[in-house]
C-alpha cells in the first residue's frame, strides 16, 4: 500500500470497513507513514469536536417535551390508516348533509376537523362503512360538481376577469388601481423607471425597447393603442394596453400618469 | 440482536395499540435522533419539533416497518427525511439563522475571557481554542448539503456502517463513501484554516 492507495482507503479504514488482507496493509502504511497517520488524526478530531459540539447541544434540551407531544397521538389511536382518505371521510360528510343525515353534534364537528380518524369511526357507526364508502363519495363529487358548475356560470354572467378594468380608452378608472397593475406588472414586464413619457395613439411610443415592438405590432395590425389610465395613488403607473391582446406596463415613475396620456 | 429483536417486539405491540411499547421505543431512541436533528438543524426548536414529529410519523406508519431493517435505522430514515424537509423549506433564510442567539460570539468579546468565565478552573487558552474550533467545523457543517450532513452524522454521532446509512438514506453505499468523503474534507479543511 503506498500513499495514494491509503488515500483511497483512509475514510474505509477509520471507519472499520475494510475487511482482510486489506486491512492489514492499510494499518501497516498508516501507523508507519507521518502523512497518513495526520490524515486519520485530522478525522478523529472531526469526529471529537463533532460529538461534543452536538452532545452539548442536546444535554440542554428537555427530552421529556417529546413524547409529551406524542403521547396525544397514540392516545387518539391509528384508526386514520384504515379510512381511505380525508377526502372519503368529507365527502361522507357532505353525503349525509345531502341526504339530510347530518347527526353530528358540535364536538363531534370539531373533532372531525381535526381528526379524519374519527370521522371515520362515526361513518361507520351510523352505517356509512365497508363497502358502502363509495355513495358518500359520488354525493361529494357530485356537490363539487355543482358547485364548480355555479362558479363557472356566474362568471360567465359576470363578464370577464373582474381584476382587468371593463373600460377602456382614455381616463378609464378602475376600482381597486392596485390590483390590475400588479398583476398585469407581474405578468407582462418588469416596471421600468427610466420610461418618463409614453405618447401613444398618434403612432408613435417613445419608451424603452420592450414596448416599441409591442406597438408597432398592434399597428401593423391595424389596431389601436390605447391606455387605461389609472388612479396613481398606490405608484405613478400606467397600464398601456393594445387591444390586439397585448398588454404592457409603463411606469412612469414620478408623475401622475394621467398628465401624460394623449387626449 | 436480542437489543433488535426487543425493538421488533415492541413495534409489534405498539402496532397492536400497546402504547407503553411505544414509549419505551421513543425513550430509548429520543435522544439519538434528537442528536442527529440538532445536527443537521443546528437549532433546537427545530430539531425538537422534527424529533416529535419523526416519532409521530413512526407511530402513524408503524405497521410499516416490516423488520426486515433495524427498527433504529427505519426510525432514523424517518428522521432524516423530515429533517432535509425542513431544511429545503427553510433554505432561503440566512444559513445562520438557525444559530441560537446565544451562541453567537458578540463582536469584541474576547473569547478568552468568556472561556475563563464559565469555567474558572479550565485552561482558558485552551477552551477558548475549543469554544472557536467547534464554532468553525458549526459552520463548515451549515455549508454542507443536507445529504451531506447527514451522511457524517449518521456515521460520526451514531456510528452507523456504510450498509446502515445507505439504508437511511436509500443510496448506494458508494454514494455514502463520496459523500462522507466530501464531508470530511471540507471539515478538515475549515479546521485547518484554524490551527
Amino acid at each position: 500500500v503506498t500513499c495514494r492507495d491509503a488515500e483511497r482507503l483512509i475514510d474505509t479504514f477509520f471507519d472499520g470497513e475494510l475487511e482482510g488482507r486489506l486491512m492489514r496493509e492499510a494499518a501497516l502504511h498508516i501507523t508507519r507513514c507521518r502523512q497518513c497517520e495526520g490524515e486519520i488524526q485530522d478525522r478523529e478530531r472531526v469526529h471529537d469536536l463533532l460529538k461534543s459540539a452536538v452532545d452539548d447541544e442536546v444535554a440542554g434540551i428537555d427530552l421529556s417535551s417529546i413524547w409529551a407531544a406524542v403521547e396525544p397521538v397514540v392516545d387518539r389511536g391509528r384508526g386514520g390508516r384504515k379510512v381511505l382518505s380525508w377526502r372519503v371521510a368529507a365527502s361522507a360528510r357532505v353525503g349525509r348533509v345531502l341526504r339530510g343525515h347530518d347527526d353530528r353534534g358540535g364536538a363531534d364537528h370539531r373533532q372531525g376537523r381535526d381528526d379524519p380518524a374519527g370521522a371515520h369511526h362515526r361513518m361507520e357507526q351510523s352505517g356509512w362503512s365497508g363497502r358502502r364508502w363509495y355513495a358518500p363519495r359520488v354525493a361529494g363529487f357530485a356537490a363539487l360538481a355543482a358547485s364548480l358548475v355555479l362558479a363557472v356560470s356566474l362568471a360567465m354572467l359576470g363578464g370577464s376577469n373582474p381584476t382587468v378594468p371593463q373600460q377602456t380608452g382614455n381616463s378609464a378608472r378602475v376600482a381597486d388601481p392596485a390590483a390590475p397593475i400588479r398583476e398585469v406588472a407581474a405578468r407582462a414586464v418588469a416596471p421600468q423607471p427610466a420610461v418618463r413619457m409614453a405618447r401613444v395613439g398618434g403612432g408613435t411610443v417613445s419608451g424603452p425597447s420592450m414596448i416599441r415592438p409591442v406597438a408597432a405590432r398592434s399597428r401593423r395590425r391595424g389596431g389601436q393603442v390605447q391606455i387605461e389610465s389609472v388612479d396613481s395613488r398606490a405608484g405613478a403607473m400606467a397600464m398601456w394596453s393594445v387591444p390586439a391582446s397585448d398588454t404592457a406596463v409603463i411606469w412612469l415613475g414620478d408623475a401622475d400618469p394621467r398628465a401624460r396620456l394623449p387626449r | 440482536v436480542s437489543a433488535e429483536r426487543t425493538d421488533w417486539d415492541l413495534a409489534q405491540r405498539a402496532g397492536k395499540g400497546d402504547k407503553e411499547a411505544f414509549r419505551e421505543l421513543v425513550e430509548r431512541y429520543q435522544r439519538r435522533v434528537l442528536a442527529v436533528v440538532v445536527g443537521m438543524l443546528h437549532d433546537r426548536e427545530a430539531a425538537l419539533e422534527v424529533t416529535q414529529e419523526t416519532f409521530i410519523k413512526a407511530y402513524r406508519s408503524i405497521d410499516g416497518f416490516k423488520g426486515d431493517a433495524s427498527f433504529y435505522t427505519w426510525i432514523y430514515r424517518i428522521a432524516v427525511n423530515l429533517a432535509i424537509d425542513y431544511q429545503r423549506r427553510e433554505w432561503r433564510k440566512p444559513i445562520l439563522d438557525g444559530v441560537r442567539a446565544g451562541d453567537e460570539e458578540s463582536p469584541g468579546e474576547d473569547p478568552i475571557e468568556r472561556a475563563r468565565s464559565e469555567d474558572p478552573a479550565a485552561d482558558p487558552f485552551l477552551s477558548a481554542k475549543d469554544a472557536e474550533l467547534r464554532r468553525r467545523l458549526r459552520e463548515a457543517i451549515d455549508e454542507l448539503t443536507p445529504d451531506h450532513k447527514a451522511v457524517i452524522l449518521l456515521r460520526e454521532l451514531e456510528g452507523l456502517s456504510y450498509e446502515e446509512i445507505s439504508r437511511v438514506m436509500q443510496c448506494s453505499k458508494g454514494t455514502v463513501m463520496s459523500r462522507l468523503h466530501y464531508a470530511r474534507k471540507k471539515l478538515q479543511a475549515r479546521l485547518k484554516e484554524f490551527a
